[in-house]
């Protein structure tokens, strides 16, 4: 469903991805590790267009997204939906209305429709009672849950999670990692950049190790996990998992 | 509460300190003017020049001062400066008039003088004074010219501006019909600008200038005075006088 | 509360320290004759006359006594003997002189000036249509700005070089350069410039649409500064996500980023308007009678400059006061979601 050719991505003369190449199943789960600075949240970001890739290709369904003459980013991105490490929730508009916004303007939907789908999403993220509240109202776990349903109420075809449990307090990931496995379960396509194994265990079916720029391993999580091939994903490993 | 109160003290502290500071230097005589006004005083290559200017240096040379110097001030700022003792005299082109004279003293008359009208070359509507009822008419504000006109011609708009220049470029730029400024200042005007031209050469009030000091400074006074009658008698005064007024 | 109480206090003492003058006069030595002392009074300035009304009239003390009469009148005094002559008006301060006549016949003129109080309240309207103009100039000024600055802020942001450079000009010319030079610069020296481009000669602005222009488009390079420092406040995170969901860059700003600058903007935004408030006094230079210009002129007419400025000074806090309330109290509502 996504196809990725040759990714290049630099920043000046920093040269942050380096020939990214992978492709992406329908309602395949893919699970990115790393270390700090290799390229991971670049990769993520580059699959929507909030980066424009310096070089090589990107497909979706076919598409060539990459191609600036025939292509509408702003299409491209509502196809592709994303959660941030920080939430970016919008602290001015209500859980609902943070919801509401991008399926009224960009989708056109009355106001009516769209709140029936918040309300549905919300329903599906365990929120509905906070549908009236203000962001900073919010746990930081219940945040980032708003933050999923707002990206799925555009019904992307496939969803962007960069680390979504890192700023949170222990206690509240588990509510938003049982989020992401139930969209998993209904059959989304998800990249998610996570040092979560658990997760990537339970539900992933592929992880790709991503360092210095470039995929340097890749293969079922038990595979990785358990026996690494490359020295550095060793390494790397070695380091988190003794945490 | 407490903080107030020292603040306060502080401030009282400050503002003895100031006054204590007026520190005189017995052989330089201050003179505050305001260099707007040619060619009685204006600046000229950096240096303030003109009638009034070379008259004091004559005073103060007479005097037995060894300098002279010089202090632009604007004009509304004039009288309160020499109050305060930022100069101890005014030489500026000052009409003696009742209300300044409650402020400060002046010396014996130095210098007759009158308003007059400036127009635009073209102005042909503007033949005597009563025909500036119902117009704009430029002036300094505070200047003899604009107390005039303010008290006997309500029907005239009177725009005040801070100096003279900027009233008779005001007029250059059809903002307003006509200045109104003392005779020399604009006779002055009429022949460096010859878009401009005078009304009429007869001045329309009779004025008398006169050097401003600080009351009770009688003994400034009387020097100047002194100096003043001397210059008339030998000959510096009309000097000056020809030097900055060649035709009669 | 407290903070009134202070002003009241600092309001009150300045008060009594205005001063009361009163000249002196040196008296002559006495005769034998009685001396024929007619009294006059001359009231600075003559309320009365300037409004085409009644002058109050002035009674006579001598020595603390009243003696029921008021000036103009004739007394018959012993020569050489001190008395002590008091005038009182209502509304005027006490003239009064230690003062000895010789045998003769005198004229005596007692001069009483308006009381500090009198004197405000009789300059006062004069100082209220200054305040008028500062004021109606200062929101038209500001007004004008918000909507310039906006544009011209967001026009520092957007993603265009051209658009960048010349929002960028013009905000660092008009903040570079003083607002006096460009009050000049646009009145007295566009008219010479406009007719020679036309062929005529100077195309006269009136100084009002001079005063409006110049204070708007120099409020507009202040204001856009603000609205760029408070769409750049904005973080990043905030653009991603709202692009990350399909809004173009137009929306995202639109309800997304602008409204949340929004808030940041409003306390300097107060603060500008204060500033401009103070500033506006510089269109004197081009004859507009504004607060602080009335101030002078009146100064100039009757050198009683600590009740004037005293007065100016209180009219500027009764506009700027209210209005820093107003700005900390929209800003504490404004809290509330953010
Ligand atoms: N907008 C940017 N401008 C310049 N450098 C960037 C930018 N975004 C990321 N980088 C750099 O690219 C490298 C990879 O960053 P990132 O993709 O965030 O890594 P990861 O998510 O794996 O930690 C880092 O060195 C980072 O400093
Ligand atoms: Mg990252």
């Amino acid at each position: 469903m996504i196809k990725v050719v040759d990714l290049h991505k630099k920043f000046h003369r920093l040269h942050v991805l380096k020939g990214v190449s992978t492709e992406i199943a329908q309602g395949e789960v893919v699970c990115v590790i790393g270390p700090s600075g290799s390229g991971k949240s670049t990769f993520l970001r580059c699959l929507n267009l909030l980066e424009e890739p310096s070089a090589g290709q990107i497909f979706i369904e076919g598409v060539e997204v990459t191609d600036h003459k025939t292509i509408d980013v702003n299409e491209v991105r509502a196809e592709v939906g994303m959660v941030f490490q920080k939430f970016n929730l919008f602290p001015h508009k209500t859980v609902l209305e943070n919801i509401k916004m991008a399926p009224m303007l960009v989708r056109g939907l009355s106001a009516e429709e769209a709140e029936e789908r918040a309300y549905q999403l919300l329903e599906r993220v365990g929120l509905r009672s906070k549908a009236d509240a203000y962001p900073d109202q919010l746990s930081g776990g219940q945040q980032q849950r708003v933050a999923i349903a707002r990206a799925l109420a555009m019904r992307p075809k496939a969803m962007l999670f960069d680390e979504p449990t890192s700023a949170l307090d222990p206690e509240m990931i588990q509510e938003v990692l049982d989020v992401m496995k139930g969209l998993a379960r209904d059959g989304m396509t998800m990249v998610v950049v996570t040092h979560e194994m658990g997760f990537a265990r339970e539900v992933g079916d592929r992880v790709l190790f991503m360092d210095d720029g470039l995929i340097v391993e890749e293969g079922p999580p038990e595979q990785i996990f358990t026996n690494p091939q490359n020295e550095r994903t060793k390494a790397f490993l070695g380091k988190i998992l003794k945490l | 509460m407490k903080r107030i109160l020292v603040g306060g003290l502080i401030l009282v502290l400050l503002v003895a300190l100031a006054a204590g500071c007026g520190k005189k230097d017995a052989g330089v005589l201050r003179v505050g003017t305001e260099p707007g006004y040619a060619p009685m005083e204006f600046q000229e290559n950096g240096k303030i020049v003109g009638f009034d200017i070379d008259l004091i240096e004559a005073i103060a040379k007479e005097m037995g001062r060894e300098k002279v110097e010089f202090i632009a001030v604007d004009w509304d700022g004039i009288i309160p400066g020499l109050l305060n003792g930022n100069f101890d005299c005014i030489i500026s082109a000052m009409t003696i008039t009742d209300e300044r004279k409650a402020q400060i003293n002046f010396s014996d008359p130095y210098f007759q003088a009158g308003l007059l009208i400036l127009v635009r070359k073209d102005n042909t509507t503007i033949k005597d004074v009563e025909d500036l009822d119902g117009r704009a008419v430029g002036v300094q504000g505070n200047t003899t010219a604009d107390l005039w006109l303010t008290d006997n011609m309500k029907g005239v708009r009177v725009v005040r501006f801070k100096g003279n220049p900027e009233a008779v470029q005001e007029l250059k730029n059809g903002g307003v019909d006509a200045v109104v400024a003392d005779n020399a200042i604009i006779m002055w005007e009429s022949v460096k600008d010859p878009t401009l031209k005078v009304v009429s050469y007869t001045p329309f009030t009779v004025e008398q200038y006169g050097i401003g000091v600080k009351k009770g400074n009688d003994q400034l006074l009387d020097e100047i005075n002194a100096a003043l009658t001397k210059l008339r008698e030998n000959g510096k005064y009309d000097e000056i006088f020809k030097k900055w007024f060649k035709t009669e | 509360m407290k903070r009134w109480i202070l002003w009241g206090l600092i309001i009150g003492c300045l008060f009594l320290v205005v001063p009361a003058g009163a000249d002196g006069q040196t008296p002559d030595a006495g005769g034998q004759e009685k001396a024929v002392v007619t009294v006059t009074t001359k009231l600075v300035p003559d309320v009365g006359l300037e409004r085409g009304g009644k002058s109050p009239a002035v009674e006579i003390f001598i020595d603390g006594k009243p003696t029921g009469f008021t000036a103009p009148h004739t007394f018959v005094l012993n020569p050489g003997q001190r008395y002590e002559l008091r005038g009182k008006a209502r509304g005027y301060t006490d003239d009064f002189r230690e003062i000895s006549f010789a045998p003769g016949e005198h004229n005596f003129q007692l001069s009483l000036r308006l009381n500090s109080f009198s004197f405000i309240l009789y300059v006062f309207p004069a100082l209220l249509w200054g305040a008028l103009l500062t004021l109606g100039l200062t929101v038209v000024a500001v007004f004008n700005g918000i909507i310039i600055g906006t544009l011209v802020g967001i026009g520092r942001v957007i993603k265009s070089k051209v658009v960048n450079l010349i929002a960028g000009f013009y905000t660092d010319f008009i903040r570079g350069t003083p607002l006096l030079v460009q009050i000049f610069m646009f009145h007295f020296g566009l008219p010479p410039l406009l007719g020679l481009l036309t062929g005529t000669d100077a195309v006269y602005v009136p100084a009002i649409i001079s005063a409006i222009v110049t204070l708007s488009i120099n409020s507009g390079a202040y204001v856009a500064e603000i609205v760029r420092a408070g769409i750049q406040s904005i973080d990043r995170g905030q653009m991603e996500a709202a692009r990350s969901l399909g809004l173009t860059y137009r929306q995202a700003l639109r309800h997304v980023i602008l409204p949340q600058a929004f808030k940041r903007v409003i306390p300097p935004l107060g603060n500008e308007f204060i500033a401009m408030l103070k500033d506006s006094s510089l269109v004197s230079v081009i004859a507009m009678e504004e607060l602080v210009r009335t101030g002078q002129l009146l100064q100039g007419r009757f050198y009683r400059s600590t009740e004037i400025w005293l007065a100016v000074a209180i009219i500027f806090l009764c506009m700027t006061l209210p209005f820093t309330r107003l700005v900390a109290m929209l800003e504490r509502r404004m809290k509330t979601g953010d």
